[in-house]
C-alpha cells in the first residue's frame, strides 16, 4: 500500500520546488536578458533560501507537522524523510553554491542563464534522488541530474571536440540509463512493488515459497550495479570519462566528476539496502562492489600517473575515487547480509564522509583550473601549471591543499575519509566473520593503501610544477574573482573537515544510523582525543 | 455472443469499408496519370528510400521539439481529464488513500501547466516560431 500523497508531500519538496523554479526563472529571464551577474547572483541567493528551507526541515529536530524522525524513517507519497536523506541534501547546497561560483563567468553570453539554469536542474534532481523511496521517482530524479548536463556540455565549449565529448557522454549516459531502467523493471517484476521498503518482505516470501520470478533479482542487482556504476565512472564503465573531460571545460568537468558520483553513490545505498535486503543477493552485491573497489581503484591510479593533460589526470583520479567509495559499499553490504558482524564503523558512514572531502576538494581543484583559463582557453598542459606558486601564491596554496586532501594526508579532509574506509573494513568481529571474507577485505585494505601512496605519485607532480619549476610563459588569469572565491573556499572547507572531523562523523553516523546496528563512534573518539 | 465487443467490431468495420472503399472509388473515377514520382509510395512526401544521414532543414527539428511540448501537455493532461470524471479515478485514489484530496491532484496539474505555458513563452521568446 502506497503512504498517502499529501499537502504535507508537497511542503516537504519545497526545497526541489524551489530549486526548480528558480531554474525555470532563470531559463524565462534569459530570455528577456542576458545580465549574466543579476541572474547568477539571484540563483545564489536562491540556494541560501534553500538552505534556510532545509533547516526548518530537519528531521531530527522536527519537521513543519512537528514530527521528528527517532528510529524510523517516515514516508510521505513517494518520499522517505530521513537523516540520510537529509545530510546530502546539505551536501548537494554546498556542491551547488560552489559550482554556480566557478560557473560564474561560463558558458557562451547568451546562453549562460541557460547554463546556470541547468545546474539548477541538476541540483534538484540530486535532492530527489536523495529522499526517494520509489523506483519511478528515483528513475526520474537520476534523468534529471544526466539529461541538464548533456545541455550544459554542449553549451559549454562550442568548439569539434567539446561536441565530440558530449555525443559520447550523451550515448553512454543513455545506455547506462537503459540498463538501469532493465533492471527496475526486472526488480519491479520480481518483487510487485514499486516502494523500495515493501521488497525486502516480498522477496522474504518468494524465496521461501519458491516464486519463479524471483529468479530474476540478482539479473536486476547486476544491471542496477553497471547503470549506477557507469554514473559513478568505476572501472568497467570508466571509459567515457577520460575523452569527455579533456573536451569539456573545466567547470563541466568539475560538474561530471562530483554530480552523478554523488547521485550514483546515493541511488546506489537506497536500493542495495532496501530494495535488494535479502542474504544471498547482498552476498553478490558485497562481492561484486570489492571486485568494483579494487579495479577501479588500481586502474584509475595507475593510469593518472601517465596523463599530461590535466582534465584526463582529474579524469582517472575521479575514477579511482569511486573505487574508495565502493569499499564503503561492500562492507555496509556485507555486514547487512548478515555474514559478518559488528562492524566497529559503518559503511555508509565511512563512503558519506569521504564521498564529502572528495566533492569539496575536487571542486576546489577544477575552480582553480577555471580560474587559471578564462572564458575562451582552457588550461590544457600540466606545465602550465609552472610558476604559479610566485604569481599566484594564494591559489597555489589552496589547490596544493586540495591535491594533499584528495592524497590523503594527515590533518585534511581526505585522510580522515581514507582512514574511516580502510577502519571499516578491518573492524569485523573475528568470531563471525569466515576467515576467506575476511581475507578478501584485508586485501582490499591493503590495494586501497597502496592506491593512496600510487596517487601521490601525480596529485604531488601538480604540486612539484607549481612550486619548484620555474615559469615559462606566465599563466594570465581570466576566470574573474567566482572561481577563485570557489577554489579558496573549497580549500577552507577541507582543513575546517580535517580540523574537526568528529562533528562530521557525528553527522554522517547519525546519517547511516539506520544500517549499522552499533553506531560508530570509535574513530570519532580517537579524532577529538587527537584533537 | 458477447456483445460488448461489438462496438469494436463496428469501428474495425467501418474503418475496413471506409479504407478499402476510398480506395476503389480512386481507381475507379480518379485519372490515371501514372509515373515514377506518381508511383511513389508518398507521393509528396521525401524519398522513402535513401541514405540515413541525408541532410534535411533544422528549422524541421526545432518544430518537432516545440511539438514535443504540446505532445507531452497532452499525455499528461488527458490521462487526468479522464481520471477525474470517472469515479474509478481520482475519486477512488482519494477514497483508498493514495491522495489526500481533489484539490492536490488539481494543484499539480496546474503546476505542470504552469511549467509547459512558461516553456512556451521561452520558446517564443527564443524565436522558434520564427519561420525565417
Amino acid at each position: 500500500m502506497n503512504p498517502q500523497v499529501d499537502w504535507n508531500t508537497v511542503w516537504l519538496l519545497l526545497p526541489e520546488l524551489l530549486l526548480v523554479l528558480l531554474a525555470v526563472w532563470a531559463y524565462v529571464a534569459g530570455a528577456f536578458s542576458h545580465y549574466r551577474n543579476g541572474s547568477n547572483a539571484i540563483l545564489l541567493a536562491g540556494l541560501i533560501l534553500g538552505g534556510y528551507l532545509l533547516t526548518q526541515q530537519n528531521p531530527s529536530h522536527g519537521l513543519w507537522d512537528g514530527t521528528a524522525v527517532q528510529g524510523n524513517p517516515i514516508f510521505s507519497g513517494p518520499l522517505i524523510v530521513d537523516p540520510f536523506g537529509h545530510t546530502i541534501r546539505w551536501l548537494v547546497l554546498v556542491v551547488g553554491g560552489l559550482m554556480l561560483l566557478s560557473m560564474w563567468r561560463a558558458g557562451p553570453e547568451d546562453l549562460s542563464t541557460e547554463y546556470t539554469g541547468s545546474l539548477f536542474l541538476i541540483l534538484a534532481g540530486l535532492m530527489i534522488v536523495t529522499r526517494t523511496d520509489e523506483l519511478v521517482l528515483l528513475f526520474l530524479g537520476l534523468e534529471l541530474v544526466s539529461i541538464p548536463t548533456y545541455i550544459m556540455l554542449f553549451i559549454g565549449r562550442q568548439r569539434t571536440a567539446a561536441h565530440e565529448a558530449t555525443t559520447k557522454y550523451f550515448y553512454l549516459g543513455i545506455l547506462s540509463s537503459g540498463l538501469l531502467l532493465y533492471g527496475f523493471a526486472l526488480l519491479y517484476g520480481a518483487t510487485g512493488t514499486m516502494q523500495l521498503r515493501e521488497m525486502p518482505d516480498v522477496l522474504a516470501i518468494s524465496g521461501a515459497g519458491g516464486g519463479t520470478l524471483i529468479r530474476l533479482a540478482p539479473a536486476a542487482l547486476v544491471l542496477v550495479i553497471a547503470g549506477l556504476g557507469f554514473k559513478m565512472a568505476a572501472v568497467p564503465f570508466h571509459f567515457y570519462a577520460p575523452d569527455v573531460y579533456e573536451g569539456t571545460t573545466a567547470a563541466n568537468a568539475g560538474l561530471l566528476s562530483v554530480a552523478p558520483k554523488i547521485a550514483g553513490l546515493i541511488a546506489l545505498v537506497r536500493i542495495m539496502l532496501a530494495g535488494f535486503m535479502k542474504p544471498d543477493l547482498l552476498e553478490l552485491g558485497w562481492q561484486m562492489a570489492l571486485a568494483l573497489a579494487l579495479m577501479t581503484m588500481t586502474l584509475g591510479n595507475v593510469m593518472a600517473l601517465l596523463q599530461n593533460n590535466v582534465r584526463r589526470m582529474m579524469a582517472y583520479s575521479a575514477i579511482s575515487h569511486a573505487g574508495y567509495l565502493f569499499i564503503g559499499v561492500a562492507v555496509a553490504l556485507a555486514v547487512a547480509s548478515g555474514e559478518v558482524s559488528s562492524a566497529n564503523v559503518g559503511g555508509i558512514s565511512a563512503a558519506l564522509f569521504y564521498l564529502v572531502a572528495y566533492a569539496l576538494a575536487t571542486l576546489g581543484i577544477f575552480a582553480t583550473f577555471v580560474y587559471l583559463a578564462g572564458a575562451d582557453r582552457e588550461l590544457d598542459h600540466i606545465d602550465e601549471l609552472a610558476g604559479l606558486s610566485k604569481s599566484r601564491p594564494m591559489i597555489a596554496l589552496s589547490m596544493t591543499i586540495c591535491l594533499l586532501s584528495l592524497t590523503g594526508v594527515p590533518p585534511l579532509a581526505g585522510f580522515w575519509g581514507k582512514l574511516e574506509l580502510f577502519f571499516c573494513a578491518l573492524c569485523f568481529d573475528p568470531k563471525t566473520v569466515d576467515i576467506a571474507t575476511r581475507n578478501w577485505f584485508g586485501v582490499l585494505v591493503i590495494v586501497g593503501a597502496m592506491n593512496a601512496a600510487i596517487s601521490a605519485g601525480y596529485y604531488l607532480r601538480l604540486v612539484g610544477v607549481m612550486y619548484f619549476r620555474p615559469a615559462g610563459k606566465s599563466v594570465q588569469p581570466t576566470g574573474g574573482s567566482g572561481p577563485m572565491i570557489a577554489a579558496i573556499a573549497s580549500a577552507v572547507l577541507v582543513i575546517a573537515i580535517g580540523m574537526m572531523p568528529a562533528w562530521f562523523f557525528e553527522r554522517t553516523n547519525r546519517a547511516a544510523e539506520p544500517w549499522q546496528p552499533i553506531v560508530a563512534t570509535t574513530i570519532s573518539n580517537h579524532a577529538s582525543e587527537a584533537r | 455472443m458477447n456483445l460488448a465487443i461489438l462496438p469494436v467490431l463496428l469501428l474495425v468495420a467501418f474503418l475496413l469499408i471506409v479504407a478499402i472503399g476510398l480506395i476503389l472509388l480512386g481507381r475507379i473515377f480518379g485519372p490515371h496519370r501514372a509515373g515514377a514520382v506518381k508511383e511513389m509510395p508518398y507521393e509528396s512526401g521525401m524519398d522513402p528510400i535513401h541514405d540515413a544521414r541525408r541532410r534535411f532543414d533544422i528549422r524541421f527539428h526545432l518544430v518537432a521539439i516545440a511539438f514535443l511540448v504540446f505532445d507531452v501537455e497532452l499525455l499528461f493532461l488527458y490521462p487526468w481529464a479522464v481520471a477525474s470524471k470517472s469515479p474509478a479515478g481520482v475519486d477512488q485514489a482519494v477514497v483508498s488513500g493514495l491522495v489526500v484530496g481533489r484539490e492536490l491532484v488539481f494543484a499539480g496539474v496546474l503546476f505542470f501547466i504552469l511549467l509547459l505555458v512558461l516553456g512556451l513563452i521561452y520558446d517564443w521568446r527564443k524565436g522558434l516560431f520564427r519561420w525565417r
